[in-house]
């Protein structure tokens, strides 16, 4: 690079979404520098495990197979456990239909950063931005800790510990109930062991949700799930809870990942694995309701940091990506008309809205806040429920069907009151119906 | 100052359903800073009865020690979740990323 290179964009962090819209930006001949806190690529990132093909091939149309993946999901596993019994689903697909990915985020991130190299991109690793340069309310710049970088333009994706943006007031600190704390362990079986443990084949992968099984008798629900990914060699295992459980219930997330461990349905699937990785993350939970706004005079916000997770279906580098390509696309037209101030800006939202990702999130904006509502009802009352159904389906107890069914029924109501009931029909309901029409 | 020890016994075979937290954070590469990227405002943490923080760091970073009722940040240990910069009822923490690229790294993440 030149010693004081005009520079065109600036991105704050080189994860997914900071990536995406580089690579845009400088594939129609701006001048993109992403400045990175890490010294190598995805070394400060976490997430579960699994990608999305279907947004890095539209990134990287040519290429995106390239990308050194360990396996492709082929089965999904939906499991309720208890504090013995579990109940589970398994959706497997048999078309070999490539869609989602198992990879660790240094491979990922890696791989999406030597692309953007490739197409022009400007890296700044090991670089630390500690604040964005205000002026007249517009931002025009960042300062790192050793210069002062300006820009027309500059693109804010530090992720969901928005430290940047909360500092120039552009973002609210979010409440504990908005955010989760994801813990995980990266556990080593090796790849005979996970092919057989697991029953897959060639690079097949398989992926766990887990509900309910971490609170003891007496103590209240935390709002948690637990997820496992195979990758070829190892598997990751971990658990999401709720900032807000965490402060109130007084357990630590390890205690959670511990208890989630030592499940009978989740212990088998570990032994004997070595522990390779402890690892632990924010994650945005609030959703459409809690979104910054994202674009101003001088600035955008693209993925985490902009709240862009379908915490639904666990998915947040698709959001990520679509997003940095909306923006990079946004601030080509921003280039052409030479205008960068907001109303320039806004076609990011205005382009954002109309894509799955504001769409999805709509869809489910108040799901997640009527779960945290009913948290006792579906990760305590209804999993128990649900055990004793099959408890009753699976015995032969020599007094005959009829009278089981007959006793089961009155049980719902007679544990819980009528009210309680009536309310979680109704929340679930209202999910349903926002989420089709 | 940087010291980082921590007590670790050699793993057996059926310990992963039983780490603890040294041997959790043995698992991680940190580079070490002279300078804590945390502050903790004292004057707050006396109005705090629960001390949540000594319960939601998943690296146990914060300890509250009885006889001088102080919370005390081993910053070398951090995960840079940012937990602490949401849940501290009090507000009591302020929390920077590490500077001098210093801080944790991941392998897999």
């Amino acid at each position: 690079m030149e010693k004081n290179p005009k520079i065109d964009v600036i991105i704050v962090g080189a994860g997914p979404s900071g990536i995406a819209c580089a690579t845009v930006a400088a594939r129609h001949g701006l001048k993109v520098l992403v400045i990175e806190k890490a010294s190598k690529f995805g070394t400060k990132n976490v997430y579960g495990g699994a990608v999305y093909l279907e947004s890095i091939k539209e990134l990287f149309p040519k290429t995106y197979m390239n990308c050194p993946y360990e396996t492709f999901l082929q089965k999904h596993n939906y499991v309720i456990l208890n504090d013995k019994n579990s109940i589970s689903i398994t959706y497997e697909n048999n078309e070999n239909e490539k869609t989602s990915a198992i990879i660790t985020r240094f491979a990922f991130d890696t791989f999406l950063a030597n692309q953007a190299r490739e197409e022009g991109v400007y890296f700044a690793t090991e670089t630390l931005v500690t604040s964005l340069i205000k002026k007249d309310n517009k931002i025009i710049g960042v300062k790192t800790e050793t210069e002062e970088i300006y820009a027309p333009v500059t693109v804010i994706a530090e992720g969901f510990n928005s430290i940047l943006l909360n500092k120039a007031n552009l973002k609210k600190i979010p409440a504990p109930k908005s955010a989760i704390l994801g813990v995980k362990e990266t556990i080593r079986l090796g790849s005979d062991v996970i092919k057989e443990r697991f029953q897959l084949k060639d690079n097949n992968g398989s992926m766990y949700e887990f509900f309910g099984g971490l609170h003891k008798e007496g103590e209240e629900p935390p709002f948690a799930m637990g997820f496992l990914y195979t990758f070829k060699n190892t598997v990751s295992l971990g658990v999401g809870v709720s900032m807000e459980s965490l402060q109130k219930n007084k357990i630590r997330p390890y205690e959670y990942l511990n208890r989630l461990k030592n499940n009978e349905f989740v212990k088998k699937l570990i032994e004997g694995g070595e522990l390779v990785e402890y690892s632990a993350h924010s994650i945005p939970e609030g959703g459409y309701n809690e979104m910054p706004e994202l674009y101003g005079d001088g600035y955008l916000i693209v993925g985490d940091a902009a709240n862009l997770v379908d915490s639904v279906h666990f998915e947040g580098t698709n959001l990520a990506i679509k997003s940095g390509i909306v923006a990079g696309e946004t601030i080509v037209n921003a280039y052409k008309k030479k205008n960068f101030k907001k109303e320039s800006l806004k076609n990011y939202k205005k382009k954002l809205y109309k894509t799955f990702v504001i769409k999805d999130l709509k869809t489910y904006r108040n799901v997640i806040p009527t779960l945290l509502k009913r948290k006792n009802s579906i990760f305590s009352y209804y999993p128990k429920k649900i055990d004793e159904f099959f408890k009753l389906w699976t015995t032969a107890d020599n007094k005959g069907k009829k009278q089981g069914y007959r006793k089961f029924l009155l049980s719902f109501f007679k544990d819980r009151n009528l009210k309680e009931l009536i309310s979680d029909v109704i929340s679930f309901v209202k999910c349903a119906i926002e989420a089709i029409i | 100052m940087c010291n980082r020890s921590y007590n670790i016994s050699i793993m057996s075979e059926n310990d992963i359903l039983n780490v603890n937290t040294d041997e959790r954070l043995a698992t991680l590469r940190f580079i070490c800073n002279n300078k804590s990227h945390i502050s903790i405002d004292v004057e707050k943490c006396k109005n705090c009865k629960n001390k949540e923080c000594t319960f939601f760091c998943p690296a146990d970073v914060y300890t509250h020690n009885e006889k001088t009722n102080l919370i005390n940040a081993d910053y070398e240990n951090c995960l840079e979740c940012g937990t602490c910069r949401l849940s501290c009822p009090y507000n009591a923490i302020n929390w920077e990323y590490p500077n001098d690229s210093a801080g944790v790294t991941y392998k897999f993440g």
